[in-house]
């Protein structure tokens, strides 16, 4: 074995040396140019679908080189079970990926934090393992679509989708490994002799079959939703350039003060509805502005930073937060000099060690702009004239901050249960803890907020919460809650008011009638993995979700007509009875997925095939 | 154990609606060389891979050294020698590496049969195997397959595309130190001359079912060619027992047969017929009008 895992490291050796070359000359580059540690989206998309193309390519080539007949017969044909085979050829290329794209990672990292200013926290050390995951699983999908004896392999690619997500806290590993181990498993029963030989255990057929059904609905899933908007765009039908009145997608298309107006159209007076359009009106919510889902969490991997650097533009000094320290780190931005330690009072400190305790910030914070960050639980205004860090404000409990909002007289700040009026010019001027004006309850929870219209008035403010996300369509309605808030007084409840779904209904269920199991594992996997995405929900709210009569009946529609296919087509499969059973019954639970998979994972023989005259005779081995 | 090197009962291989075996029964027994001929698309290949399990067949079975081709065991593979037309090694390694890492996978590496049969070829240890002609890759392969000591060596038209000199260096090497070892060699080649020198047994393969089978002498016996005159109009093909091939040449029958003594004789004598000449004919001959014949005629065994 050990000799075939040289072989096999000797046979790309050169094009593994050029390509740890040209990745560390492209590292340092990046590094040079200062692109290295940007949090850009972009850049670390590109990044992520570069690595995974590279470890797919290299899969396809590994296991495409030895599939001639006279390759394959020389790769397998000798004495050596398959598995130490596949395992010499999966360990060369683990040991291949780890040079190519580990090696450089760690080299450039080691540099920086060994020949520069800058901290590199734990995190950083933890991204180049992420990295060679997101690799060593994308060539394993490259080396299983050879190796399986179908072509719907091709779909296992949906796979490292799971883990390729931006909200990366550590837990990333898990999903990861999970993914590694599963492609791993898939290789390992498709590594046989017989290439062609469809999987025959139930522990080969089972992951196989799954895994290929999973990226078989992801497929379908967006196949059918980009064919729908995209046939609405060509007839110019688009919600998103025609909006149809009466629906989220029409009232997010109003300009401000005509939404508020359209929101209060039953209840207000003809005064109020004067003043909504002459008012100056601000948005404030989860999704706009300086806002945010989630706050930081600990050590997650570098690329999920948003606003991971408060700036000093006075002094050219930017402050990096330190996982490791929890305190922020200053850079010159011009030389690269070390500027010191910053703590939670904006004291600066020379180095690391003897600082007092009460200067570490308990939780990672986000930098919102030059002046505000904030942390779970806390809001912090910076004043680097004084160079000081002041505490404005706090909240109790696991309550959490999602948005700030400083415009005109109005200081707000909107948290994951409530909204926060302060005093604005105090919010703008003052060092001091700041107390909140009124305290606004928000009237359907934040799942579902789009964001708030506050309209200032002469004698308070107007506000609507505008419910209804494209994501939560379905699960939550979509309406305005509009009330008043006069100075001094609390809120007001002034009327409500139900927008029409901008999908037809079907569009909307279409996961469920798509495979009814998947679009429930589909929903659980996800919300697992971001917690704090826009359409994560819990285990209880999913299982709980109303779903319409019609799409219930879809559902069980759908069911029966994949059974019954899966039933017909059978017939002509040489399958046991038990097993022919089993698909049957599997196929009406996991949908189209399942009935395609079942369709690419078995062997459909000619009417007077001797198999299937095998068959007959109940001499079929069961598949 | 068994007392076949091969057997296959009612073995069939299916691509699609093409059917690349039918119904093969065939036993090969142990010792000896084994010639199989059939032109192009006759099945010998995709029996080769039935019988080392790399494909499944659409019905029927196959054993090989005894065992199920479809479970060999790597105990079982590693009694089994395979060496193909392409020649395939890994051509990034040395010879002595590539060599070197065959010693450890077989126990039963014999380095006295190695170096004999490497040195009928001028291949170098450390040359890579890339940089071979195609003739010192052959030899190369050839001496890492007997090296093996394999009970069974099966050779895919090995000496395909090699220049005569390497190609008699190939067939010396096998014939003498190949055959010496005791196993069971058996050698797929369009080469009849190859065939006349090394094999034992001769087998013939078409359309995916065997059509002969014994020593090649034999087989060159059964054929024969006559040279005649036959009066009148000529007769059709399917009149004259055992035809093969039959040309008209300067007014005289040139006729090529198989098992067609007695009756032949009574057909020509029946015609008025005067023999000219009855000669013998090479194996080459033989096979080619024996594999020619059927050629030509419509398939009947096809879907």
């Amino acid at each position: 074995m050990w000799a075939l895992i040289k072989c096999e490291c000797l046979r790309f050796r050169q094009w593994a040396l050029g390509m740890a070359a040209l990745h560390l000359l492209l590292l340092g580059n990046l590094y040079i140019g200062g692109a290295l540690r940007a949090s850009d989206v972009a850049i670390a998309f590109s990044g992520a679908i570069l690595y995974a193309l590279l470890g797919l390519i290299f899969g396809l080539l590994q296991v495409g080189s030895y599939r001639s007949a006279s390759q394959w017969a020389y790769l397998v044909h000798r004495p050596l079970p398959p598995a130490c085979i596949w395992l010499s050829l999966v360990s060369a290329a683990a040991l291949l990926i780890l040079g190519v794209i580990v090696a450089p990672l760690y080299l450039v990292i080691l540099g920086m934090d060994l020949g520069s200013a800058l901290t590199m926290d734990l995190r950083f050390y933890l991204l180049p393992l992420y990295l060679y995951g997101l690799v060593f699983a994308c060539y394993l999908c490259g080396t299983f679509i050879l190796l399986s004896s179908s072509r719907a392999a091709l779909f296992v690619l949906a796979l490292p989708a799971l883990f390729m997500t931006r909200d990366a806290g550590l837990w990333i590993f898990l999903p990861q490994l999970a993914a590694v181990g599963l492609l791993l498993w898939l290789n390992r029963c498709a590594f046989k002799p017989d290439r062609q030989a469809h999987p025959a255990s139930l522990a080969a057929l089972l992951p196989t079959a799954l895994a290929i059904q999973w990226g078989l609905y992801c497929a379908l899933h967006v196949a059918s939703s980009l064919g729908y908007e995209m046939g609405l765009m060509a007839i110019k039908h688009h919600p998103n350039y025609n909006p149809a009145p009466n629906t989220r997608a029409g009232f997010r298309s109003m300009p401000s003060a005509a939404a508020m107006q359209y929101a209060f159209a039953d209840s207000a007076g003809p005064m109020l509805k004067r003043e909504l359009g002459l008012a100056e009106i601000h948005r404030i919510g989860p999704r706009i502005g300086p806002a945010w889902n989630h706050l930081p969490f600990a050590q997650q991997l570098p690329f999920a930073d948003r606003g991971n650097i408060l700036i000093d533009r006075e002094r050219s000094i930017e402050w990096h937060f330190s996982h490791d320290q929890m305190l922020f780190k200053g850079i010159n931005s011009r030389s690269g000099a070390d500027s010191g330690w910053m703590g939670s009072s904006g004291t600066i400190y020379p180095s690391a060690a003897g600082i007092p305790a009460a200067e570490y910030f308990g939780e990672i914070p986000l930098i919102v702009d030059d002046t505000s960050l904030v942390t779970r639980h806390a809001l912090y205004s910076a004043d680097f004239d004084n160079r000081h860090l002041a505490l404005r404000h706090a909240l109790q409990g696991d309550e959490e901050y999602r948005s700030l909002l400083r415009e005109g007289k109005t200081a707000a700040v909107l948290s994951d249960r409530k909204l926060y009026f302060f005093d604005a010019y105090e919010a703008r001027n003052g060092r001091g803890l700041l107390q909140p004006e009124v305290v606004v309850p928000l009237p359907r929870g934040l799942d579902n907020l789009n964001w708030i219209y506050v309209a200032e008035l002469a004698d308070g403010f107007a506000l609507t919460f505008f419910y209804g996300t494209h994501l939560r369509e379905g699960w939550d309605p979509a309406l305005l809650v509009s009330g008043l808030l006069p100075l001094g007084g609390d809120f007001n409840l002034v009327t409500s008011r139900e927008l029409d779904p901008v999908y037809p209904t079907w569009f909307t269920y279409q996961q469920y009638l798509i495979s009814p199991l998947f679009a429930y594992v589909g929903k659980a996997t996800w919300s697992a993995i971001e917690p704090h995405g826009e359409g994560s929900v819990s285990p209880q709210r999913l299982l709980s979700r109303p779903l319409p009569g019609g799409v219930r009946g879809g559902m069980l529609l759908t069911a029966l007509l994949c059974a019954l296919a899966t039933a017909l087509l059978s017939r002509r499969i040489p399958l046991s009875r038990r097993g022919r059973a089993s698909w049957i019954l599997c196929n009406a639970l996991t949908g189209l997925p399942g009935l395609l998979s079942f369709l690419f994972l078995t062997d459909r023989c000619q009417a007077g095939d001797p198999a299937l005259r095998a068959k007959v005779a109940g001499e079929a081995q069961p598949a | 154990m068994s007392d076949y090197a091969i057997c296959t009962q009612n073995l069939s291989k299916c691509y699609g609606r093409k059917r690349a075996l039918n119904n093969l029964t065939l036993e090969i027994p142990r010792g000896g060389i084994h010639a199989i001929v059939g032109s192009n698309g006759a099945g010998k290949s995709t029996l080769f891979r039935l019988l080392l399990g790399l494909a499944r067949p659409t019905s029927g079975r196959s054993q090989i050294l005894g065992r199920d081709s479809g479970a060999l065991t790597p105990e079982l593979r590693g009694r089994i020698g395979f060496v193909n037309e392409e020649h395939t090694l890994p051509e990034w390694m040395k010879v002595k590496a590539v060599k070197a890492m065959q010693q450890r996978l077989y126990p039963q590496w014999r380095e006295g049969v190695y170096r004999e049969v490497l040195g009928n070829f001028d291949v170098h240890p450390d040359q890579r195997v890339g940089e071979l002609s195609r003739g010192e890759r052959a030899g190369f392969n050839l001496s890492l397959a007997l090296a093996q000591n394999p009970e069974l060596l099966i050779l895919d038209e090995p000496t395909l595309g090699l220049d005569v000199i390497a190609k008699r260096a190939f067939l010396e090497a096998l014939m003498f130190i190949g055959a010496e070892q005791g196993g069971t060699i058996i050698y797929c080649s369009h080469q009849m001359e190859e065939i006349e020198r090394v094999a034992d047994n001769l087998l013939i393969m078409e359309r995916g079912q065997l059509r002969a089978m014994s020593p090649p002498d034999e087989f060159r016996a059964r054929v024969g060619y006559w040279i005649v005159d036959l009066p009148g109009n000529r007769p059709a093909n399917d009149e004259i027992p055992g035809l093969l091939q039959a040309r008209r040449i300067d007014d005289q029958y040139h006729l090529m047969v198989i098992d067609a003594g007695e009756p032949l004789q009574q057909f020509l004598r029946e015609r008025g017929a005067r023999v000219h000449s009855r000669q013998p004919v090479s194996l080459d001959q033989a096979i080619i009008g024996y594999l020619a014949k059927n050629h030509r005629a419509p398939a009947r065994n096809q879907h």
